[in-house]
């Protein structure tokens, strides 16, 4: 079974243990990194996958006729579903579009379902006698979105011995508020496989 | 909640660490643990059971009386805690825990060679080790913080938990991955066999058996994914609720109250807010296994004689036969369906099973160790007839039968077995009855707001209510007395939760 | 005379110019539709060359072609790039906007990453994320 005499060594085994653990207390260090570089430490949604798709996504839809042709329409943003198994934030994507939407000035964002509450709650709170009614939000003047904004993203995951490969397709439409039609929609696919070794 | 981030104190100044590693060097070789954490929990357990948690919490007190707690004692002291309803105290012990898993984590991302078991730590009895707890554990410890965290109406502190369950499996996924290619090859290298199967008189059933293989690993609980899917929901984040309850239902199938968590989903999100409360009822019962140390003989082929060593491996033992009750009755009137959705009893099985190569490989590399030595005295003493010698080699067998026994500390006060139930009821008093085999037994609760947590826990004689916390603080609620149509859980006190636990959806 | 030989000169630039968009017609200021401002850009190499950097580690990929056009009022770029190893490849790349003033348009782009076959060619477009862009840079990574 065990060949004792490669074993002899281990009567000194306290002394290496000792060693051993202390060379292990080496001091980290931890610094600060490029927040735009690519991530690959695991196979898993990244922070690149996230930045990837809210620029394509963006500069893509900055070229629809719909925004190209539009003047400054308001857009309101509605859930990207996540039909993969992995806690993915679609709100965080959905942000990040938002924010790259809003600063390229071509768009506008009404209030959206999930900050809705607090939007009603800021309004009724202003219509009471401390305020002065001059200045106050009425109730009544919110502008309603001609555009909503919703998607979805899925994922195929294989898994074999020594590879992983991940396949997301993440899919925005717009939608006109009014008659239903889709204005406009893309697609970013991403792959990644990971092998072991 | 900079206490469940924060994890420090193990990266501190070198010397003090170098110290610390020497002393712990020093103390393997003399003083070696007697204890055995069985028999040490055995009181403990027995109080909880009996509903005598302030005794149960003194044993366990008296057992650790040493100023340094490790992470086995914050586990079973923090349940004991929550039985007991108190949450902030639970949280402070099970945070302490969670310093510890947060480091483990950190070392297991950054230095993961540390804890594999080729590593220099490893190669002492498993049960000096310092504790660093079983895989599910720590997925379970971040779950229960979670609980807690959703008892004390902190939804978004309950979300950053169960956050860490995510990243923790992560990397509890990798480390594993890496340990099992290293067991392979180490074990290969040094001949030494890594198969329970092998081992003469191992009850192998209790851990290599269809209901243990079907688990998909050790340490992921639909339990888990489940409360994160209803975290995430509370909060209007249908989109990471989603995957939250389908891994819920991959990792316990055929469960049809769990697949319509998924897929009634989005019609839960965007239904009015009919001042109906959505309650999820986690029934948790019996106690999780022991494991227990058993002596399998060891023949280690020496020089051309065998010397056969005692060598302790772990053997797991159930220790209740806990009971789930198929409905849980509301107000005489509605009944909901429990489903079981884990069984910390499998998984602790599935742990051992998976850590079992791992265990046998450090187990012959100790005992040929030992076995060097013992050759040695035995070999001298024939050669020289030194009576001296023969007697050192024989107290030398002696002394490997004692100190050679295995690792037993398993976190004890988790349930055995874990259901839900979860319905949409009317916010104000309601009656909850149970059918248990040692007759009917029922709590009254005052729920509000628009979403709820209630924790029960079965044990032999006791049953344990964890409501929403307001309800405690101004009732101090008791264990109901088995068969005894309980009294009022909070002698009809308010027991209303202070503000809405969550920020509320608007309704679409 | 000297007049005369600047006429002259003028007219082979305006010619030679005229050559290498093949396109006939070009703005001043641009070559393939992509801004140049007053560098001189005669061939298709010369603009390549004048617009596509490398950060970091340096990659064998190569830019073979740029066309611009505009989409509405924003900048689009088409770029070929060419890996002619006979190993597969793996590159990134970014746009950087420059506007009116030389100054940042936009904040950096995230690196895209890229595999590319062996003996191959991909096309890969980038669109200005605002109208102030009016300029841009293509970068290169190597992910080897």
């Amino acid at each position: 079974m065990i060949d004792l005499s490669r074993t002899r060594r281990l009567a000194l085994l306290p002394l290496f243990a000792a060693v051993a653990l202390a060379a292990g207390c080496a001091q980290e260090q931890t610094r600060y990194g490029d927040q735009r570089s690519i991530e690959t430490v695991t196979n898993q949604f990244s922070s690149t996958d996230l930045q990837m798709i809210a620029e394509s996504m963006t500069r893509s839809m900055l070229q629809s006729s719909a925004i190209v042709s539009g003047n400054l329409p308001i857009v309101t943003v509605q859930e990207v579903k996540n039909k993969t198994s992995e806690y993915i934030d679609t709100r965080a994507v959905t942000d990040s579009i938002r924010s790259e939407l809003q600063k390229s000035g071509k768009v506008r964002f009404a209030v959206d379902a999930a900050a809705m509450q607090q939007q009603v709650e800021e309004v009724e709170r202003q219509q009471g006698e401390y305020y002065d009614k001059e200045q106050t939000a009425e109730k009544g003047r919110m502008v309603g979105a001609q555009y909503r904004m919703e998607g979805n993203i899925i994922s195929i995951v294989k898994q074999a011995k020594d590879i992983r490969d991940v396949y997301y397709k993440f899919n925005l439409q717009l939608w006109n508020v009014r008659n239903g039609l889709l204005e406009w929609s893309d697609e970013k696919e991403i792959r990644k496989t990971t092998t072991k070794g | 909640m900079p206490d469940l981030l924060s994890v420090s104190r193990h990266y501190a100044g070198g010397w003090r660490c170098a110290l610390h590693a020497f002393g712990l060097v020093l103390c393997l070789s003399g003083c070696a643990a007697f204890r055995s954490y069985d028999n040490e929990m055995h009181k403990t357990l027995d109080q909880t059971s009996s509903g005598n948690l302030d005794r149960a919490i003194e044993v366990l007190e008296s057992n650790n009386r040493g100023d340094f707690k490790d992470l086995l004692y914050y586990f079973e002291l923090g349940m004991l805690q929550r039985l007991g309803d108190r949450y902030p105290d639970s949280q402070k012990s099970w945070m302490s825990a969670n310093a510890y898993v947060q480091a483990w984590e950190h070392t297991a991302q950054t230095n993961p060679s540390k804890l594999l078991p080729g590593a220099a730590s490893y190669l002492i009895n498993d049960k000096v080790r310092t504790y660093e707890g079983h895989d599910y554990e720590k997925v379970m410890l971040l779950t229960y913080i979670a609980l807690n965290f959703l008892a004390m109406g902190e939804y978004e502190n309950a979300r950053v938990a169960i956050k860490q369950t995510h990243e923790l499996e992560a990397v509890i996924a990798e480390l594993r991955r890496k340990e099992i290619v290293e067991v392979e090859q180490d074990a290969q290298k040094r001949g030494a066999r890594t198969s329970f199967k092998e081992l003469n008189g191992y009850p192998v059933q209790t851990i290599d058996n269809p209901a243990v293989n079907a688990l998909k690993n050790s340490y992921q609980s639909a339990l888990s994914h489940y409360l994160a899917g209803f975290v995430y929901e509370s909060l209007g984040e249908p989109s990471l609720a989603a995957p939250g309850y389908r891994l819920a239902n991959e990792l316990q199938p055929n469960q049809p109250l769990l697949e319509e968590a998924l897929s009634g989903l989005e019609q839960r999100v965007s239904a009015p807010d009919a001042g109906l409360i959505d309650v999820l009822f986690v029934i948790g019962s019996g106690m999780a296994p022991a494991l227990q140390s058993r002596q399998f003989r060891l023949p280690i082929p020496a020089y051309g004689t065998l010397v056969i060593l005692p060598v302790a491996f772990p053997v797991m033992v159930p220790t209740s036969t806990p009971y789930l009750p198929g409905q849980l009755k509301l107000d005489d009137e509605q009944l909901l369906t429990v489903a079981p959705i884990t069984s910390i009893d499998l998984m602790a099985r599935r742990a051992l099973k998976d850590d079992m190569p791992g265990i046998m490989l450090r187990a012959a590399i100790r005992t040929t160790a030992k076995g060097v030595a013992q050759y040695q005295l035995q070999h001298q003493g024939q050669k020289q007839d030194n009576a001296a010698l023969a007697i050192a080699a024989l107290a030398m067998t002696l002394g490997s039968v004692v100190t050679e026994s295995a690792d037993e500390r398993t976190w004890r006060t988790l349930p055995s077995e874990i259901a839900i139930a979860r319905g949409r009821i009317p916010v104000g008093k309601h009656t909850i009855t149970l059918q248990t085999p040692e007759g009917v037994r029922s709590v009254q609760l005052n729920l509000s707001g628009r979403y709820a947590v209630v924790d029960l826990r079965l044990l032999q004689r006791q049953l344990y209510v964890q409501p929403p916390e307001v309800a405690v603080r101004e009732g101090g609620q008791q264990p109901t007395d088995a068969g005894v149509a309980p009294a009022p859980s909070t002698g009809g006190g308010p027991e209303t939760l202070k503000q809405q636990p969550h920020t509320m959806e608007t309704p679409k | 005379m000297k007049r005369t030989w600047m006429i002259i000169a003028l007219l082979a630039a305006a010619f030679a110019y005229g050559c290498a968009t093949k396109k006939g017609f070009e703005k001043p200021g641009f070559a393939f539709g992509c801004p140049i401002g007053d560098t001189k850009v005669s061939s298709m190499d010369d603009l390549v060359k004048f617009k596509v950097l490398s950060e970091g580690k340096r990659t064998t990929i190569v830019a073979t072609e740029m066309r611009c056009t505009m989409t509405g009022d924003l900048l689009k770029i088409d770029v070929n790039l060419n890996n002619d190893s006979s190993k597969v490849k793996r590159v990134a790349y970014k746009f950087r906007w420059i506007d009116r003033e030389g100054m940042r348009a936009w904040e950096e782009e995230v690196w895209k990453p890229l595999l590319m076959y062996e003996n191959s060619n991909i096309a890969v477009s980038g669109v200005a994320p605002t109208n102030k862009a009016v300029d841009f840079r293509l970068i290169l990574l190597s992910q080897e």
